[in-house]
């Protein structure tokens, strides 16, 4: 059979060509994708141990108690070795600049594993030795002009730069940390005076064990010592996981927007499979004629699809993997991190399935519909013309095969189902559009010139190809033009187009015995401080008396994993009596006034709306807190919308004034909008007078965020271009495949008189308003989405750009024309004396 | 007066190194208004016969003369123009556009002639083979008797001097097949239109002012009234 295959496979030459390429090219972002993830991961699980620097780890925001640490140590191995560090943010002053930095303290011996690299070659005994030194973060020494051995100032001490950290084994990848490290001694710590009451740190111990011993257990066991949430046991293994997050997410993300690309293929395959199966009817016919069975055409035709569908999966995974190769060292130095090329098997079995399955699901009902009449189609007078659209029923095994890929490149049951929904109610809306669309193209054509009526009635009454093609086309566009839209209406957010309101340093760690100087300082710089605002750390220990839980006896989905996650780190809570402008009620009234102890009402709260979705909170509901292990309750009388990007301080949990009032706490604030001399004048005076509040510069951040904006719609604008190409890929096997079809349609037009010029303009006509259709209701579509984001989801400015959708339009159209009128050329291959029997 | 008159026609073809003589030396006369039929075997060279009486194709050697013009002699362009005017066709597959209704494909030689807003006159014809009810019909919802009438109507729209018809009944039974046969002697018999009709069947041949048989690249007259 195999030799019979290969003989057909001499023959159609063109059409297996477009199968292969179109199914390669389905599958080349998807590949590229997965390569991406699994030499991430395979990185992440190398390093995992240099990661984190040693087997175990404790890390909490407050300081462990003695008797804790020795429950916790009865649990180990008898021969360990450990170290304790502390964590901090911290004002880094050199001359006459100042920056917040992230300080932290590396004692003798740590990391226990991995190795740092400096620009200065070092031993590691080397290492602080009089604790009057520093290493610190490459973008410190390039931002504030620094270099070895010159000084920098960070809380009450002075320190030289020994060496810059090229590589830190321990570098989280969050696409450019807010604050960059800087290393010193413990001694250095001390001496430094950084932590102070109320500071914002973590304090964490090290242990490395001497002996094997498996670690996730131990580490469940040391867990369950501890009552409250706050402490966080560390193993390799999690913090591996923990630091790729952000790059898992988003490769998960772009391996949604890379099924695009994969569906679209289908929808290409689909198309292609079906004029070829239209074409072998009356061959198969002829063979049950003869006396095959269907059994055996079917199992010719099941191998002859799959070997096509192996030949485009294997090109596909060649093609991706190269491409992925060819933008790896790209791709590391975008996301800073580094990650040498590593070919999973898992990875490439499932692309491998992916390619195969599908192609197979997608091919079978058509190969089943092309089987169904048997020899007696023979007898048709136009085989061709017989119906070959399968009942849509049969397409269902492939719609629930794409909804579990979505799944499984998601990472995520709901994220996949809402990809897939999504995706799907999208291709019913258009199909409903697409109808009175068509049935109106259909009416209007007759008020047109013969070429023009007869591009509107082709496209109107070949409805199938009409709209899969133009699905295709309309789903590329709106992927291509929605980034840039997100793109802009986020960016003209942080660029605060109204001119003054973002403020340019945000102040915290300012104690409670310092707030009145603050204020004093900033009203004597003529720029006073804003919306100073209490903190207190607290937990949510309750809800309506209902405690969080960790589900027993399962492993969490990535979704329950974050959620209980989310409810169970530390809360940042606060108090006022009035809102700021940056916030809204949406339900609920305001506060009445402070909160009386005396009375037998529970203090009132007001939640953020999103974080009160989140953790199902609603109006009237009993949250209860733990504030420095003081039990305190409260009840929601506001559900809030907070504007995030106003950069205000602000909170998810508002306390009543009068009830954390004499609670430890610390205070944020905000500067004005300040230039840049004042800027910087205001930062290095305020260290001076207060070494430990720490100041982030707004602008930078902001600058930031537009970068990692930047980076990311490079990422997505990449994978939306890969399904613009496949939906173009789409449109030109449509146009071949149409061309092809309608050869015989060219003759007879010809032989009445059709110029041939006039019918080739038919078909550009045809497909040129096919793409600008497409194009436009795909620009149109993007434009609705990105103002339904930015009006609910990111709660912001709505920035359209009209010129992207206008120039992809043009582009594509011009595309079209090009693709059609060069595919239309074989329009005259058809011979009008082709119509009558030769030699008869 | 002389419709159509070829003289010593000849054709050949060339397959791989066989050189295939198809038509030797044909000589033929047709009147306005007559008809005539061309019998012959498979493979005697019937079609290639009517596609050079269509124009569609170029003799090796000889003349045909339409109306006194040689279209051996004419352009593309004037061939296109004189078929769209003149000459109609009626094929053994029929040959219909797949996406235009009855109405739309009878409309179409209209159309291509720049005439608009003939769909009532092509309803009058639609009528006359007897189709009224099938106007809005695309081709894959007719029969193939009434594709086959669709075919003749699109032919006859134009009021053409000449009907080429190949086989017109031979992809339909023998009932309608006479039907459709019936109606073209009809039609063309109110038009007063010249017919050549290609055919194997001799029953219906015989049903033409002259019968011509073809047979060993010649052409040789039949008579009618023999069998």
């Amino acid at each position: 059979m195999l030799s019979e295959i290969l003989r057909d496979f001499k023959f159609n030459k063109k059409f297996h060509l477009f199968f292969i390429i179109n199914l390669s090219f389905g599958l080349i972002g998807l590949v590229g994708l997965l390569g991406f993830k699994s030499s991430f991961q395979e990185s992440i699980n190398k390093r995992s141990r240099n990661i984190l620097g040693s087997d175990l780890a404790l890390s909490s925001r407050s300081k462990f108690s003695d008797e804790k640490i020795k429950e916790i140590e009865r649990l180990l191995p008898k021969n360990f070795t450990k170290i304790s560090r502390i964590s901090m943010f911290s004002m880094l002053k050199a001359e006459n600049k100042t920056r917040l930095v992230n300080v932290k303290t590396l004692p003798n011996g740590f990391p226990f594993y991995g190795e740092m690299q400096f620009t200065k070659p070092m031993e590691r005994s080397d290492q602080f030795s009089n604790g009057k030194t520093v290493w610190i973060y490459p973008e410190i020494a390039t931002q504030m002009n620094l270099g070895l051995g010159d000084k920098i100032s960070l809380g009450h001490a002075e320190f030289i730069i020994e060496n810059i950290v090229e590589k830190d084994p321990q570098q989280s990848f969050q696409m450019g940390a807010m604050a960059p490290r800087v290393f010193m001694s413990p001694e250095g710590e001390l001496k430094a005076k950084l932590f102070q009451k109320g500071s914002t740190a973590f304090h964490s111990i090290h242990y490395k064990l001497n002996e094997y011993v498996e670690v996730k257990p131990l580490a469940k066991k040391i867990e369950d010592l501890f009552t409250e949430v706050g402490p966080k046991v560390l193993t390799p293994e999690k913090t591996g996981e923990q630091v790729g997050r952000f790059l898992q997410y988003l490769s998960d993300f772009l391996g949604l927007v890379s099924l695009v690309a994969l569906f679209l293929s289908s929808v290409g395959l689909f198309y292609l499979f079906r004029s070829f199966i239209s074409r072998k009817r009356k061959e198969m016919a002829i063979y049950l004629a003869l006396g095959r069975t269907k059994k055996q055409l079917r199992k010719y035709y099941i191998s002859y699809l799959m070997l096509l569908g192996l030949a485009g999966t294997l090109i596909g995974l060649v093609a991706g993997n190269l491409l992925f190769f060819s933008l790896s060292s790209l791709i590391s130095k975008m996301f800073t991190f580094n990650m040498s090329f590593h070919l999973d098997y898992e990875f490439t079995l499932l692309a491998f399935i992916i390619g195969t399955l599908g192609t197979f699901l997608i091919g079978f009902p058509l190969l089943q519909r092309g089987l169904s009449s048997g020899a007696n189609d023979l007898f048709q007078e136009d085989m061709r013309q017989v119906n070959l659209k399968p009942g849509l029923s049969w397409f269902i095994p492939w719609l629930i095969f794409y909804w579990g890929v979505g799944i499984v490149v998601s990472h995520s049951v709901k994220i996949g189902s809402l990809f897939f929904g999504l995706f799907f109610l999208q291709g019913l809306i258009g199909v409903a559009l697409l109808y009175p669309f068509f049935k109106f193209l259909e009416k209007i054509s007759s008020k047109f010139a013969l070429s023009t009526k007869h591009a509107l009635l082709y496209l109107s009454r070949h409805k199938a190809s009409s709209m899969a093609a133009f699905l295709a086309i309309a789903q590329g566009v709106l992927l291509l033009t929605l980034i840039p839209q997100i793109r802009a209406g986020l960016n003209s957010e942080l660029d605060d187009v109204d001119g003054s309101k973002i403020p340019t340093l945000f102040l915290f760690d300012i104690q409670e015995e310092q707030v009145k100087d603050v204020n004093n300082f900033f009203k004597d710089k003529k720029t006073p401080l804003q919306g100073i605002t209490p903190m207190v750390r607290g937990r949510i220990t309750k809800i309506n008396d209902q405690e969080f839980a960790r589900p027993e006896g399962r492993a969490l989905t990535r979704e329950e994993e974050r959620e209980f996650r989310f409810r169970n780190r530390g809360a940042n809570l606060s108090y006022r009596s009035d809102l700021h402008e940056s916030e809204t009620i949406i339900s609920g009234r305001p506060f009445i006034g402070s909160y009386d102890p005396e009375s037998d009402k529970l203090p009132e709260l007001s939640i953020e709306t999103r974080y009160a979705k989140r953790l199902g909170i609603s109006l009237g509901d009993k949250v209860s807190f733990e504030i420095l292990g003081m039990p305190i309750d409260g009840k929601v009388v506001s559900i809030r919308k907070v504007k995030w990007t106003s950069f205000h301080p602000n909170f998810f949990i508002m306390f009543q004034p009068g009830v954390l009032d004499d609670a430890p706490k610390t205070f944020l604030g905000v500067s004005d909008q300040l230039s840049v001399i004042q800027k910087n004048s205001i930062q290095i005076d305020l260290f001076e007078k207060f070494p430990n509040i720490s100041v982030v510069d707004i602008t930078r951040v902001v600058e930031r965020i537009l970068v990692v904006l930047s980076q990311m719609s490079v990422a997505m604008g990449a994978m939306a271009v890969l399904s613009l190409l496949a939906g173009l890929f789409v449109l030109y096997s449509l146009i071949s495949h149409q061309v092809d079809e309608r050869s015989k349609d060219a003759g007879l037009f010809k032989m009445m008189g059709f110029g041939a010029n006039e019918l080739r303009s038919t078909i550009v006509k045809e497909f040129v308003i096919l793409t600008f259709t497409a194009s436009f209701f795909g620009s149109l579509g993007s434009i609705i989405i990105s103002f339904v984001l930015a009006k609910v989801v990111f709660d912001g400015l709505w920035v359209p750009i009209l010129s992207l959708p206008i120039i992809v339009t043009l582009v594509l159209g011009l595309i079209a024309a090009a693709l059609s009128w060069y595919s239309s050329k074989n329009v005259f291959k058809m011979k009008t004396i082709d119509l009558v029997r030769p030699f008869s | 007066m002389s419709l159509l008159s070829i003289d010593n026609l000849s054709k050949s073809f060339t397959q791989g190194e066989n050189h295939i003589q198809i038509l030797n030396n044909l000589d033929f006369n047709l009147e306005k208004g007559k008809t005539a039929s061309i019998i012959g075997k498979s493979g005697s060279g019937k079609s290639t016969l009517l596609s050079l009486l269509a124009g569609l194709d170029r003799p090796d050697t000889g003349s045909i003369k339409f109306c006194g013009q040689d279209i051996c002699s004419m352009n593309e362009e004037s061939i296109t123009q004189l078929r769209n005017g003149k000459i109609g066709i009626v094929f053994q597959q029929f040959h219909l556009i797949s996406h235009l209704t009855a109405l739309e494909n009878v409309c179409l030689p209209l159309e291509i002639q720049g005439k608009q807003n003939e769909t009532e006159y092509a309803k009058q014809f639609m009528e006359r083979v007897g189709l009224s009810h099938r106007l809005d019909h695309l081709p894959s919802q007719l029969s193939g008797g009434e594709k086959q009438r669709v075919a003749i109507a699109r032919s006859l729209i134009i009021r053409p001097e000449l009907l080429l018809a190949d086989e017109p009944s031979g992809s339909l039974d023998d009932k309608t097949g006479d039907d459709v046969m019936n109606l073209i002697f009809e039609l063309v018999k109110e038009e007063n239109t010249g017919l050549v009709l290609v055919t194997h069947n001799r029953s219906l041949a015989t049903q033409c002012d002259q019968t011509w048989s073809l047979s060993g690249g010649g052409l040789v007259p039949e008579d009618n009234n023999a069998q």
